[in-house]
């Protein structure tokens, strides 16, 4: 006989430690995988994990990634921590992206130091406008949350590849699908010669400090918290739930568009199909690791940024697809929420008892 | 495949034995509740049992498949099944059954055949007849003023495990407890939510010292100085992760201060939980503990200190001492009859009779979400409220 009880003693240091553990139990687990096919897990790690960033490129390419990971986790966080399952911040990152190159392009051949703020500011609104689709239809329909945002994904790529194809390409680019180069007016300040390092680094930071001040020192974040915990304690505080599901979507909205809108006039320039290598459904893992916590989600948007990188140099070193770098992510997430089931509950082995033989 | 034509063969026997009419090729969803429950019976019936055990099966039926239900049980008794019949009706336990056993917070307290009991007789052993000794004072209200007023109020729910309340009318003075006995699930939880403005009825109109505030959330009915206790105190009147003082911030009301233009004032909701903790002997003086470990008794002490502490005009509290000690039972109670001594007034919807006898100037029962008329406290008897319980009438 095996029983599971809840364990109701669980202590904020183990759990914050448990990411540390989850991560370690991955390295193990991806040596494992090299190991069985055929390279030395030892070598192969290191190529994985410590390649990538040993010179000052690799850790500018590192920042690049964890940029728009972080800045999405965060805007997460605020509705996963009120019970509210966005899972479609890759629609809300590329609808944000398309409103944002969108104006890009309007502003093409322009200069002044307006144009990038109109179109950072448009990629914010784009998301959060996409955002707000499965937070209204939620509230006034009661459809769930989880399917709308995720089906919107398809939506928002497929008006992507629709656009960069059709009316938005090129027009000297021999029907290649992608849109003109925007002009250097529209795009992020690098921060280094000859690094890919830019500006949107700035903006993620005070997105993270904002959130922080947002979810710990102010009535809607205490609300978020409340509502997350215990929907009826909500209910007979009297917060008014609807509007804070469409709050907290429009944050985590505004974030992926941001992210969007950073990655096409940042290391991008322009719009094109891939705009976003899954970063949006990469964020929600960079969000669990990181406890919904501000502070957290930078750490854990380092490591996963680390996975891209690492499946990049594996693929050039080892042969290996890059698909590893998902192999990686899928097994980070693996480890924690088995870890967290045991932290959260406790296994007890009884004796079999004497009817049961 | 042969197994289902065996089972289609046992359960038309079944049908044709007892005379069940029921079609077997329609999805269970499309019966009424009258034939969802001889689905379940079948169910029972082709394992031959020797013992049914029934928990209110009458509960859901109309009047004429309750009488069905009797005829099949009847015919089922003579064929030897013994059948434990649990119910709270005590019609249907005179009609129906040859023996009694009255049960009364978790004792059986009598075993008689039912030819020796009568109605009246029931309802005394249910309530129980030791009446408690602190009793309040009982204080003439009759020139004290009218305080709150419901009219008209009605609710229905799509939901089946909600109860449906039917036109319900009163009024209470200044200084007043009105008690609201009843069985639990006939209506009570729906009452106390719409009377805290977690659920918002149409049409119904409930008149605060002379406001309309039948349309305002519970935060904002707060500020008219309501108070509510519900009767969830581990997963709604308090979360159990969160700190003591921001359980404390959930009660946010105007002059609280507790947030200042958005931000949380931490300093000023600490000291208000101090206080609080202070005034109403809770007993920790720790707001940051969380307030999962206090035992039942404190926590309920914080949440009355919380809903007491701005000084409300009317309280409105749940079952407010289900589970707890005597000592926290006590200083609960005492706490209640203080607040109605300093001209505040309380509804206290209980299922406990006992607490209600000895805290309320009148009682009426809540039955199948209708009230009973209300009477004064010096006028009600056991028996009379086991009665009304039991959904019978008086007079």
């Amino acid at each position: 006989m095996i029983k599971i009880e809840k364990r109701n003693d669980v202590s904020p240091s183990i759990y914050f430690l448990t990411p540390i553990l989850a991560i370690f139990l991955t390295l193990f687990g991806g040596g494992i995988i090299f190991y069985v096919l055929g390279f030395n897990p030892i070598e192969a790690l290191k190529f994985f994990f410590i390649t990538p960033i040993s010179d000052l490129y690799g850790l500018s390419e590192l920042l690049v990634k964890a940029t728009p990971l972080c800045l999405i986790a965060i805007g997460l966080s605020f509705c996963f921590k009120s019970n509210n399952w966005n899972i479609g911040a890759e629609g809300q990152l590329i609808f944000g992206g398309i409103v944002g190159g969108g104006v890009a392009l309007l502003f093409y051949g322009h200069d002044g130091f307006y144009v990038l703020p109109i179109i950072i500011l448009s990629g914010a609104i784009g998301g959060m406008i996409f955002a707000m689709i499965p937070a209204v239809l939620k509230t006034y329909f009661n459809t769930n949350e989880i399917l709308v945002s995720l089906m919107l994904v398809y939506v928002a790529k497929l008006l992507l590849d629709y656009l960069v194809v059709g009316p938005w390409s090129n027009p000297e680019g021999f029907n290649f699908p992608e849109t003109r180069q925007f002009s250097e007016s529209a795009r992020m300040p690098i921060l280094f010669d000859g690094l890919r390092i830019h500006a949107g680094i700035f903006i993620t930071l005070i997105t993270v400090f904002l959130s922080w001040l947002i979810l710990y020192k102010t009535y809607l974040g205490f609300q978020i918290k409340v509502s997350g915990l215990s929907l009826k304690t909500a209910k007979y505080a009297g917060y008014k739930g609807k509007t804070m599901i469409i709050i907290v979507f429009m944050i985590s909205g505004a974030c992926a568009g941001l992210a969007g809108v950073g990655e096409i006039t940042g290391p991008i320039g322009q719009l094109h199909r891939n705009i976003s290598p899954d970063y949006g459904f990469t964020a929600i893992i960079v969000a669990f690791l990181g406890r919904l916590n501000p502070i957290g989600i930078i750490f854990a948007s380092l490591i996963v940024a680390l996975t891209y990188l690492g499946a990049e140099t594996a693929q050039i070193f080892l042969q290996v697809p890059k698909y590893t770098g998902q192999v990686f992510q899928g097994m980070i997430l693996f480890f924690l929420l088995g870890s967290d089931y045991l932290l959260f509950f406790k296994i007890k082995f009884l004796g079999l008892k004497k009817n049961e033989l | 495949m042969k197994k289902n034509e065996e089972l289609r063969f046992l359960v038309n026997e079944i049908l044709k034995k007892y005379n069940f009419k029921i079609d077997l090729d329609i999805p269970v969803l499309n019966l009424s509740a009258g034939q969802k429950q001889k689905v379940e019976i079948i169910r029972c019936l082709i394992r031959n049992p020797k013992v049914l055990i029934m928990d209110e099966p009458t509960s859901v039926l109309t009047e004429q498949e309750t009488e069905d239900l009797f005829i099949s049980l009847k015919k089922f008794s003579e064929e030897g099944i013994l059948i434990i019949y649990i119910t709270h009706k005590l019609k249907e336990v005179l009609s129906l059954c040859d023996e009694v056993a009255v049960m009364r917070k978790g004792r059986v307290v009598s075993v008689n055949s039912t030819k020796e009991e009568k109605i009246e007789s029931l309802a005394n052993k249910m309530v129980g007849e030791n009446l408690s000794t602190i009793r309040k004072k009982i204080k003439n209200l009759k020139n004290s003023e009218e305080i709150l007023k419901i009219s008209n109020l009605n609710f229905r729910s799509d939901d089946p495990y909600e109860t449906n309340l039917i036109n319900l009318n009163f009024s209470l003075k200044k200084g007043e407890c009105l008690g609201i006995a009843g069985i639990s699930g006939n209506g009570q939880s729906e009452l106390f939510q719409i009377l805290s403005g977690e659920i918002i009825t149409e049409y119904t109109s409930i008149k605060f010292r002379n406001k309309e505030i039948s349309k305002l959330n519970p935060r904002e009915r707060r500020e008219y100085l309501m108070a509510f206790s519900p009767e969830d105190r581990i997963s709604q009147a308090a979360v159990p992760e969160l700190k003591i003082y921001e359980n404390v911030a959930l009660n946010n009301f105007k002059s609280s201060n507790f947030f200042e233009r958005g931000l949380v004032n931490e300093k000023k909701i600490k000291e208000h939980s101090k206080k609080i903790l202070s005034n109403f002997s809770v007993n920790t003086d720790n707001v940051n503990m969380k307030s999962q470990f206090l035992s039942g008794g404190n926590l309920q002490k914080l949440i009355i200190g919380r809903e007491l502490i701005t000084s409300p005009e009317l309280l409105v509290c749940f079952n407010p001492t289900w589970g707890l000690d005597v000592g926290a039972i006590n200083y609960i109670h005492e706490t209640l009859i203080n607040i109605n001594e300093q001209g505040k007034s309380s509804i206290l919807i209980s299922t406990d009779n006992d607490e209600l006898l000895r805290l309320s100037d009148r009682i009426c029962v809540i039955y199948k979400g209708k009230l009973s008329k209300i009477m004064d406290i010096n006028e009600v008897t056991p028996e009379k409220l086991g009665i009304l319980m039991g959904g019978g009438s008086i007079d």
